[in-house]
């Protein structure tokens, strides 16, 4: 979770990663920065994340993105 | 027969009857049944359409489906390691992405074939000539099935929905089916979700008075739109533009803005018709209007006007591109190499001008189309692109952006670019509308405003008063909504004051409407589409 942070805080500076719950939804990321933390994501965790993935319900918290490398890593 | 003919009202009354007489159970059969009977009043010649879309949709899905569901069995039962597990995604995604391609694949050929065709007609009818035949055809010969752009849409959600997981496959094709014809959204959308509409159909669809009720007003504000403002104030439009070159600017400018009151009064009163007449039966479909003019951006504008079309090229076209291997390879090259405003810029710049340019060609073929997406890449690019600038500087420049007057200021711009987009299309070619913008800047004469000519655009003075009355009433009610419900609003009125209101209305709608000897009332803009 603390290297996804870290991530997470190196692309956007300045957003509250650990309460946030509505990234996505909330328009707290925007589409450039959603390709970014892909990116970083697929890169830092050596996982493909697909299309499927790519909805609020993966993307409006951090602890969502969380579960969902959990998941693409199992 | 569309929502404006007389014989709607015939058809839907004996539609509500034959609806509530049926069990509830069946009630989806006959809304089905209404569909089909609606859609092949509309011609018989576009049912295999519309069934070669549905079937190949839910085929395709179904298949896909019960790939997915056999991998998920597999799964469970055999437990296989993480390496082995990968490998078995990846083919059950690979069965599933030939599928889902070739059902898209045909489906936007006829999509496109339909569309496009006319254009092609004069090189078909010289090739036919040169090959030796002697027949040739004309645009009249070219089937255009009713709302094939909203239906073949809505198919392809559902079909990369069930590819991309987000929904479960249908297992009966009539209910698919319905999904696709249900008859208040297809002529003019909202394009659904079948993660949506799909569920909503699929409800205990039972009487509710307060429903019913609200779902008439409802369709009574959307003929008042489109009835008394709409079509009245196209008129004006139509008389200015057609007669430009010896038409003072300054009219030609209130006509540009009088046209995006036409076009927002025609096709959200479309909507509100289609959503009214889908409450009666106890349907929820999409919201496609969200008080676009208040938009502070045009960005904004666009999640707000003709939202589901909106949101299904956000969805389906500009995400896929955007995080697609060609734009992620361009970001991860520019970032941190260049600065982040340059590197922002060449990650969106592809997925901004194709999803563009594809929803100009959607609304229509030809070049006004084609400049009217490069018209709005260039403005959403640079909203993207420079909207954090600009606000930068307006912090700077101690400017206050959270008040009324800046907000204001706000929605003035973006219904200015409204207006540009609309110049471009509207006029029918692009030399045309530049000639209206030359003519509008260079022979402006404020003057002419406030004389005569002002109404000889085929409007007198009573019909102007009335349409300035009619859209004060629009905007009024515009703001009032977005603070509470209208609808609630009235029904919380004592009697005589609600009743006084709802007669009001018909009376308006009846007396106010543009008819006429032998007029036929115009066509929806967008049916076109």
């Amino acid at each position: 979770m603390e290297k996804l942070l870290e991530v997470l805080k190196e692309v956007k500076p300045g957003v509250d990663f650990e309460n946030a719950t509505n990234l996505l939804s909330g328009k707290v990321i925007d589409s450039i920065d959603m390709t970014t933390i892909l990116t970083e994501l697929e890169d830092a965790f050596d996982i493909e994340i697909d299309m499927e993935y790519i909805t609020p319900e993966y993307f409006d918290s951090a602890q969502k993105m969380w579960e969902m490398i959990q998941e693409l890593m199992d | 027969m569309t929502f404006i003919d007389f014989e709607f009202g015939i058809f839907l009354l004996l539609g509500v009857l034959l609806f509530y007489l049926c069990p509830v159970k069946h009630r989806w059969k006959i809304l089905l049944l209404i569909s089909l009977v609606f859609y092949a009043i509309a011609g018989v010649k576009y049912l295999p359409f519309i069934f070669v879309t549905s079937l190949s949709v839910w085929l395709g899905g179904r298949k896909m489906g019960q790939r997915l569901d056999r991998l998920e069995q597999e799964l469970l039962r055999d437990n296989p390691d993480r390496k082995e597990k990968k490998a078995r995604k990846e083919a059950a995604k690979k069965d599933c992405k030939k599928v889902m391609l070739g059902i898209l694949v045909l489906n936007l050929a006829v999509l496109c074939v339909v569309k496009f065709t006319k254009f092609f007609i004069g090189p078909i009818n010289h090739l036919l000539a040169v090959m030796g035949g002697s027949e040739s055809f004309t645009a009249a010969d070219i089937i255009v099935p009713l709302g094939i752009s909203y239906y073949t849409f809505s198919a392809l959600s559902y079909l990369l929905d069930v590819y991309w997981k987000r929904v479960s496959y249908e297992k009966n094709y009539f209910r698919f089916l319905l999904y696709l014809i249900y008859f208040p959204h297809i002529l003019q959308g909202p394009i659904e979700h079948y993660g949506m509409l799909g569920q909503e159909l699929k409800k205990e669809l039972r009487f509710d008075y307060d429903r019913v009720c609200k779902g008439m007003q409802l369709m009574l504000y959307g003929y008042f739109k489109k009835l008394v403002i709409a079509d009245r104030i196209n008129t004006f439009i139509t008389t200015a533009y057609g007669a430009y070159d010896s038409t003072a600017g300054s009219i030609l400018l209130l006509a540009m803005f009088l046209d995006v009151v036409y076009i927002y009064a025609d096709f959200s009163g479309c909507m509100d018709i289609a959503r009214g007449v889908s409450q009666i039966f106890g349907v929820q479909i999409a919201l496609n209007f969200d008080h676009p003019f208040s938009s502070r951006s045009i960005t904004e504008f666009w999640r707000r006007w003709h939202m589901t079309m909106g949101g299904w090229f956000r969805e389906y076209v500009y995400t896929p591109l955007s995080t697609s291997e060609l734009v992620k390879n361009i970001n991860k090259a520019t970032r941190n190499k260049m600065p982040a405003q340059i590197s922002r810029s060449l990650t969106t710049i592809i997925p901004v001008f194709v999803t563009w340019v594809l929803t100009g060609l959607w609304h229509g073929t030809g070049k006004t189309y084609v400049a009217w997406g490069l018209y709005y890449s260039v403005m959403i690019f640079l909203s993207v692109c420079f909207g954090e600038m600009l606000h930068d500087l307006t912090v700077r420049c101690h400017v206050k952006t959270e008040t009324e007057s800046y907000h204001l200021f706000q929605m003035i711009r973006t219904t200015c670019i409204f207006a540009g987009g609309r110049l471009l299309t509207r006029p029918g070619s692009l030399s045309l509308s530049w000639a209206i913008l030359k003519r509008t800047i260079f022979h402006f004469s404020p003057t002419a405003l406030f004389g005569k000519a002002l109404f000889l655009q085929g409007l007198g003075k009573k019909e102007l008063l009335v349409a300035a009355v009619c859209i004060l009433i629009f905007g009024a009610v515009s703001i009032v909504q977005q603070r509470m419900s209208v609808r609630d609003l009235i029904a919380r009125q004592n009697l005589p004051v609600r009743w006084g209101i709802y007669i009001a209305s018909v009376v308006a709608v009846v007396i106010l409407g543009v008819y006429g000897a032998g007029y036929d009332a115009s066509a929806f803009v967008y049916m076109a589409y």
